[in-house]
């Protein structure tokens, strides 16, 4: 099954995928977590502009769609600990091995067999803390 | 103008994720830990995310370097146990949170009440990482591949 129609996900894939190919194209930059947030913290000159525009027009697009009424809020899966724990398991990982799903997905598509490896690691961790949650019996609020 | 590209691509790739719904929480779980029927949107939609993104940038090989920049970020290279300690961080994260960061900044559009804590938690970890990395000295961007 699918969350949408099939039109649907595979469109909304598709822009992804365009965005992230433009992206590099035009701007020469990775759409990735690392880059994009990662400039923030202090780089080099002229990229933390670009990343916060990204960023601004990531924000943009949905606040738009909210207020027009064409997509709703996602429902709250997890309590405030999982979110503080998860975040900054993300964040340490983001900045340990410039490793994010999108960037991944990415460098998949300029054929680089790193970005491979790092979506099974990814998808690995992400099954055991699936698992954790499971066992825990924290699916709702921890 | 490179502002002006990186906005319209944060545009385009925040419609992708609304309009995918690759931005819910839940999809995580559905796809690799499904209670019931299997959820494949997000193989589907990363799979559709990878097939365009390789053939525009297949289409476009030839090219030297970036229309507005002066150079390209060059993939990072092989699959150092950094890089796969880091995913595996990075997963472990998003089972738990359900977010994954660029996802959590279209829910933060949405208003989710839950993207503002887990994006506050990321930046604290990631600025976590470099104080610990480097003794308390915030180091400059990975852009670069730092071997």
């Amino acid at each position: 099954m699918l969350t949408g129609t099939l039109d649907e996900v595979v469109l909304g894939g598709a822009l992804i995928g365009l965005a992230f190919a433009m992206l590099l194209i035009l701007t020469g930059r990775v759409m990735s977590t690392s880059a994009m947030v990662g400039s923030l913290l202090g780089g080099r000159e002229g990229l933390a502009a670009a990343s916060i525009a990204f960023i601004a027009g990531l924000f943009i697009s949905s606040f738009v769609f909210n207020a027009l009424e064409f997509v709703s809020q996602p429902p709250v899966e997890v309590g405030l600990p999982l979110l503080v724990v998860g975040g900054l398991l993300v964040g340490l990982g983001v900045r340990m091995g410039n490793s994010s799903l999108l960037g991944s997905i990415g460098g998949l598509a300029r054929l680089s067999g790193r970005a491979g490896a790092v979506i099974l690691a990814i998808m690995a961790g992400a099954v055991i803390s699936l698992a954790l949650r499971q066992a825990l019996g924290t699916g709702g609020v921890a | 103008m490179i502002r002006l590209a990186a906005l319209f691509c944060g545009v385009l790739c925040g419609i992708g994720l609304i309009v995918s719904g690759l931005f819910q929480p839940a999809l995580l779980k559905g796809f690799l830990m499904p209670e019931g029927v299997w959820n494949m949107t997000l193989g589907v939609g990363l799979g559709s995310a990878f097939g365009v993104a390789a053939l525009v940038l297949a289409l476009a090989r030839h090219r030297t370097g970036p229309l507005l920049a002066t150079e390209t970020e060059p993939p990072a290279e092989g699959p150092t146990s950094k890089a796969l300690l880091g995913g595996v961080l990075f997963g472990l994260g998003w089972g738990l949170a359900g977010y994954f960061p660029l996802a959590a900044v279209v829910a933060l559009g949405l208003l989710a009440p839950g993207a503002v804590i887990f994006l506050t938690s990321v930046l604290g970890g990631m600025i976590l990482f470099d104080l610990v990395a480097n003794r308390g000295r915030l180091r400059a961007v990975g852009l670069r591949s730092r071997g």
